[in-house]
């Protein structure tokens, strides 16, 4: 089987597919890499919009006629409460799965899927495309090179005012994503931090929720001899940022721009401010990103050497949010009077 | 009592349906405009409905089985004017008792008269579109109440800070950026009100008898300067009141209006070409020699004349007419409000 003839099916229309996938699979499909044959949305609406931009693939109101297509790989873009559920049903069927983040809502949900994905010797990926970018690329090489000496500290802040075009309110319950910002943003930024520091050996967490899901939450992370803080919000916007500070330098990633990195050598008061062109890995945006993830797991799928990241390398970040929830205290809202914050304690109780 | 609250992802609106929620004094339906902005809201287990601010039958829907709502919806000459009719006939549509609109102080002018209150007359003849917005708004409310069966209360609100306000974080954000300027070195009066006194100024005029149809200006105890206002914001992010530059009211605008509005009436290549030869004579001589100096921050003409007022506001109707009193000092509002700077990832040196 070789790359041009990867047929596709997408799961789910919504606002990721809609605005990631689709040009991203187009493009894909003007190349020959792959041909989309067939979607599935319980909405009409959004199924004939994304359905328009693919006119000879087949629209289907149920999953399971979807993967009656027999594609060769089923993204599954619905929402996260349905990626355990409909991941596992196309790895039955014989499909390659690129799944978008999270993999599953659970842990156990999660490892089973790589278990099934190993099982049938079916390719399993999760979409995070933020691997691909030159800035993450750049930090994993400089770390890996000693560029900044030994990494110490680090410290990420990401987010902004919520503005992603979900369509239902039920997205903002745990039922239905499993959780607030940290499972949405965090997971990205938890994979981040794993890729380039190894494994997590400790962690403490706080977060906003009062009987919903998290709007804002903090990690504080120890990756060995490596602490920092992870600061996530979906209310009020700082410099999206991450720095990471080493025995002989600094890097840091305005997360906004991914071809930008800074780097100060020493203790020096200059740094450089500089643009990265990355010649073998053209992904200079997040939908670039989008383009050459989709790539390489269509190269997975036809059995040609390549690097997508896998069910098993996803597993980390999800162990953490899941960590996380457990051990979960409240955060500090010290513009509460004392009477509000008491029932915010309870009903951040209730809540878990 | 059941409240909807019109804009409740917005500064006023999420702190009024924190308060109303943690202190059980109501039971709160938060109404945005897009699913996107249930993320604050949905931190709680409370009833949300997405609505469109200009849609009255929305609005209807989305307020149905409550007892009286607040609108607290920002936005543009013509969002502010149609949300407020929207709003007023789909309380009448979902059979409300009242109404509590958040007009602003601002009707009087960034810098009153001496002796002005609510009886003052409400001119039209001001420079900033947003006064002349809402002194339309008040207006046509009073138009609509006088045909309609909703009972109307109308708030005026000085200068509201507080966790998410513009007073708090925006001010951080200029700190931060160099931004931030005082004109005529901040000692002009500044009419504050902490966030929470207002929401408490809301509780009381929803239920209130006897004060229908009527404005109210509302304010603190203290009178405190904008000097005062700075201050805990400043030295929360370790920097101390000479770091903010003091800078004279701009001559210039006393010109500008009448000559922007000679221009407009140039065609198009006149009016560019006056805008460079202008542009040039302001650029200064740069030497080779010299260190390119930092632009000086430029107040714009709202925070100009702001920073000029000279009258503390009265708020002594509210008090008569339906027992309002601040229940959070200005020196209280002040450390909520570095404490909520702290939480939103500030980098704030000390907490008060």
């Amino acid at each position: 089987m070789g790359a041009s003839s990867v047929t596709v099916g997408i799961s789910g229309c919504g606002a990721v597919a809609a605005l990631y996938h689709a040009p991203a699979l187009k493009l894909l499909e003007a190349e020959r890499t792959l041909r989309v044959i067939g979607l599935f949305d319980p909405d009409p609406r959004e199924l004939a919009a994304v359905g328009a931009r693919f006119p000879s693939a087949a629209r289907h109101a149920s999953f399971d006629a979807l993967l009656a297509d027999k594609p060769d790989l089923v993204i599954v873009a619905s929402p996260p409460a349905h990626h355990a559920e409909q991941s596992a049903a196309a790895l039955r069927a014989g499909c390659a799965v690129l799944c978008e983040k999270p993999l599953a809502t659970r842990l156990g949900e999660a490892r089973a899927l790589v278990e099934l994905a190993s099982e049938r010797g079916r390719v399993l990926a999760v979409g995070m495309i933020r691997r691909y970018l030159p800035a993450t690329r750049f930090v994993a090489e400089a770390l890996r090179a000693g560029t900044i000496g030994t990494p110490r500290r680090f410290s990420a802040f990401e987010g902004g005012p919520f503005d992603w075009p979900v369509r239902s309110p039920v997205y903002f319950t745990r039922a239905a994503s499993g959780g607030g910002v940290l499972m949405d943003i965090g997971i990205h930024a938890l994979d981040l931090l794993g890729w380039w520091f190894g494994p997590c050996t400790a962690l403490s967490y706080e977060d906003d929720a009062m009987g919903g899901v998290e709007a804002d939450c903090r990690v504080r992370l120890s990756y060995g001899e490596v602490e920092g803080e992870l600061r996530l919000s979906r209310s009020w916007r700082r410099p999206n940022r991450y720095e990471i500070l080493g025995t002989a330098g600094r890097l840091a990633w305005p997360v906004d721009d991914p071809e930008r990195m800074e780097i100060q050598v020493g203790n020096s008061s200059c740094r450089l401010d500089g643009v990265l062109r990355d010649g073998a890995r053209p992904a200079a945006n997040f939908h670039q990103s989008m383009v050459e993830q989709i790539r390489a797991v269509c190269l997975a799928v036809s059995g040609e050497p390549t690097e997508f990241v896998s069910g098993a390398d996803a597993l980390g970040a999800l162990e953490l949010v899941e960590r996380c929830y457990c051990e979960r205290r409240p955060m500090r809202m010290g513009w509460l009077g004392a009477e509000e914050l008491r029932a915010a304690e309870r009903l951040a109780d209730a809540g878990l | 009592m059941r409240v909807a609250v019109i804009g409740a992802s917005g500064f006023i609106g999420s702190r009024v349906v924190e308060r109303l929620h943690l202190a059980g004094d109501a039971e709160v339906r938060a109404v945005v405009r897009a699913t996107a902005r249930l993320a604050g809201p949905a931190r709680f287990a409370l009833q949300a409905r997405v609505a469109d601010a200009l849609d009255r039958r929305a609005l209807a829907e989305a307020m149905a089985g409550c007892d009286g709502a607040v609108h607290t919806v920002a936005g543009d000459r013509r969002t502010i004017l149609r949300s407020v009719e929207a709003a007023y006939r789909a309380a009448e549509d979902a059979g409300l008792k009242r109404l509590v609109y958040l007009s602003s102080a601002s009707v009087h002018g960034q810098a009153p008269a001496p002796g002005t209150d609510e009886r003052s007359p409400l001119s039209r003849r001001q420079p900033i579109a947003y006064n002349r917005s809402k002194i339309e708004a008040e207006r046509l409310l009073q138009r609509l109440r006088r045909s309609g069966r909703v009972e109307l209360v109308i708030l005026r609100p000085g200068i509201v800070y507080g966790p998410r306000s513009y007073w708090t974080g925006g001010l951080a954000d200029e700190l931060l950026s160099g931004d931030a300027c005082l004109v005529d070195g901040g000692t002009g009066i500044c009419n504050a009100l902490y966030v929470d006194n207002l929401v408490h100024a809301i509780q009381l005029a929803l239920t209130a008898p006897g004060i229908d149809g009527e404005a109210f200006l509302l304010g603190e105890e203290e009178t405190v300067t904008w000097r005062d206002l700075y201050r805990p914001v400043v030295e929360a992010l370790g920097m101390s009141m000479d770091q903010v530059p003091a800078v004279p009211f701009p001559a210039r605008w006393n010109w500008k209006g009448p000559v922007r509005g000679a221009l407009r009436l140039l065609p198009g290549p006149a009016r560019a070409g006056l805008h460079a030869a202008h542009a040039a004579v302001r650029r200064p001589a740069h030497s080779p020699f010299e260190r390119s100096a930092l632009p000086k921050p430029a107040p714009t003409l709202e925070k100009a004349l702001l920073h000029r007022c000279r009258t503390k506001l009265p708020w002594r109707k509210a008090r008569e007419r339906f027992g309002y009193e601040p229940v959070v000092s200005f020196e209280e509002g002040c450390r909520r409000s570095v404490a909520w700077l702290a939480f939103a990832g500030y980098p704030v040196a000390s907490l008060p």
